[in-house]
């Protein structure tokens, strides 16, 4: 299966009366992105705002971050499952508007999260402090549960992804770069002497806040199964994940993801990349040991020599990271976990709730309980009310001059556990 | 024949819409019976530290559990210790959210109800039945 990106670099975005790419600069209607983006029946109001990169600007709260593509060529469309039917994805050709992100706000619970500032200290944590954003504010109807608030303002946002996405279908791409992967024994045979990799990836699915989707299926639902790493580029897993703002995996991570994107970087170089095994983390015992043990049959199935596995979230995921690795390594085959820490504010405390003698090689994507102060902002975006209630905050975090002390897991992607992010940790 | 199964919560959401047994207090209450409970022989069946809200963020907690083989069952007994463990460095004074105080326990009630919800549900019928226990 390949897959060519062609990457459309946007400089700037701004409100127009045409939504078109113009010599770099995303123009936008703003009348026409609010009517598809508010098209439910479950939403009284939706609002558009623009932050751009270096603006004393903070959106709170953040829940889910996509990022506007289109299908040029090849079978389905972005979001199967949920914007196209489940034709499979991850071929052809896909342009992607690089550097404009549609970013979603909501007040679905009363407690808040998800912080990204434009510029300032806070800025350095998060990736989407570098994009320019288009940040959608959805207010449903009265009566609305929370599980059925999450889906429309989730749904409101890939409505949005697509229609700023389509701004791309006809413009020359300013580059591209093309993935492929063979089918198994093709792929195997191609590099017959490199070893062979395989990419466990875990998904967040505990429950309602708490999801993932696999083309449009619950992945707590899924048996662990096999992906092209291609189709993750198309939308085929998207987050319904609204907890834990600074290791969750927004939509844009899950499109743009590093890890699989560093695989495929060393792809034919240092070993053969063979593809994906997506997994869950779910909140049984059993689940867990059904799908650990899922797992590991696919990958030695596949004749992985070595596996990347990555976990979503902490707590209950590290038991089932820990049962990933276990098991794996059983098998003869070496493991790299990647995961954050909880390491308490002074970084002493013990990092995960699980733990494993052969976790031997893990990469942190930093200490979630670190704290930063994070200043006033000229604008604030989404909900400013909230920042009285923010998890990761703490009683007193808002100063009187208004500036915030916060845990690091307040802000959205600061200790990314599949690395879309700046912070890690060395042994020397 | 099922093995029987019995949640233990100090959430009044669950309790009303299931047989349980109730704790009253905070978090650390539920760990420290369940911890009593498995020492007498039970398992537990869903993860003590379900859920992305942080121990002490959140002090509603709900776990199933169920009848174990007769001896103390070490996965058990290690992944509720290190609930504890993990629960002693998130503990920090309780948050006043004034006005908000209500909704906001209502919501992590809520996601503490349906986080259980499916791991009841996951669990099933077939091998378990869930009862209400007075231990």
């Amino acid at each position: 299966m390949q897959l060519k990106i062609g990457n459309i670099y946007i400089k700037d975005v701004q409100f127009a009366s045409t939504t078109e790419v113009k010599d770099g600069v995303l123009h936008l209607n703003k009348d026409e992105f609010l009517a598809v983006a508010g098209d439910d029946e479950r939403i009284a109001s939706v609002d558009v705002y623009l932050a751009k990169p270096g603006e004393e600007t903070r959106i709170i709260p953040v829940k889910d971050v996509i990022e506007p593509r289109v299908k040029v060529e090849g079978d389905g469309g972005i979001f199967p499952g949920f914007m196209c039917g489940v034709e499979q994805v991850g071929s052809g050709t896909t342009h992607v508007l690089k550097g404009a992100a549609i970013v979603t706000t909501g007040r679905i619970v009363g407690f808040q999260e998800g912080i990204v500032d434009m510029s300032g200290p806070g800025a350095e944590y998060t990736p989407f402090s570098k994009t320019y954003n288009i940040v959608l504010k959805v207010e449903p109807i009265d009566g609305i549960l929370q599980h059925e608030h999450e889906e429309i303002v989730r749904l409101a946002g890939f409505r949005a992804g697509i229609y700023v996405g389509k701004a791309g279908k006809d413009v020359t791409p300013d580059d591209y770069k093309t993935f492929e992967t063979k089918p198994l024994v093709q792929q195997i045979n191609e590099y017959p002497d490199l070893p062979k990799v395989v990419y466990v990836y875990m998904l967040q699915t505990q429950g309602l806040l708490h999801d993932t989707y696999v083309y449009g299926v619950d992945a707590k639902k899924i048996i662990p199964t096999f992906l092209y790493p291609t189709e993750v580029f198309d939308g085929a897993v998207v987050s319904g994940n609204c907890v834990s703002a600074c290791d969750k995996n927004p939509s844009y991570v899950h499109m743009n993801h590093p890890v699989i994107e560093e695989l495929y970087a060393k792809h034919g170089k240092e070993f053969n990349f063979l593809g994906c095994v997506v997994t869950n983390e779910n909140v049984t015992l059993m689940d867990k040991e059904r799908s650990s043990n899922m797992t590991a049959k696919l990958v030695e199935f596949i004749g992985a020599d070595a596996v990347i596995i990555s976990e979503e979230g902490f707590g209950n995921p590290d038991a089932d990271l820990v049962m990933n690795c276990n098991k794996i390594t059983k098998k003869g085959i070496k493991t790299v976990l990647i995961t954050d820490e909880y390491a308490g504010q002074d970084g002493a405390s013990q990092s995960l709730a699980d733990s494993t003698p052969v976790g031997d090689a893990v990469v942190t994507g930093g200490n979630a309980n670190e704290i930063i102060k994070l200043p006033v902002m000229k604008t604030v975006i989404g909900y400013p009310e909230v920042a009285e209630v923010i998890a990761g905050g703490f009683q007193g975090s808002l100063a009187s001059d208004g500036s915030i002390i916060v845990e690091l897991q307040a802000i959205t992607g600061a200790t990314s556990e599949v690395g879309y992010g700046k912070l890690s940790a060395r042994t020397y | 024949m099922r093995k029987k199964i019995f949640i233990v919560t100090n959430n009044k959401l669950v309790l009303m819409e299931y047989p349980a047994l109730e704790i009253t207090g905070d978090l650390d209450s539920v760990f420290l019976k369940v911890r009593d409970l498995v020492h007498e022989g039970y398992v537990i069946l869903t993860h003590p530290l379900s859920g992305s809200v942080k121990p002490h963020e959140t002090e509603f907690k709900s776990i199933v559990l169920g009848e174990g083989e007769g001896e103390m069952d070490y996965a058990s007994l290690q992944l509720i210790e290190n609930a504890i463990i993990t629960s002693a460095k998130f503990r920090r004074p309780n948050r006043d959210y004034g006005k908000d105080n209500e909704r906001i326990k209502n919501d992590f009630m809520t996601i503490d109800f349906s986080l259980l919800k499916t791991g009841v549900e996951g669990l099933g019928s077939t091998l378990y039945k869930l009862v209400k226990v007075d231990i």
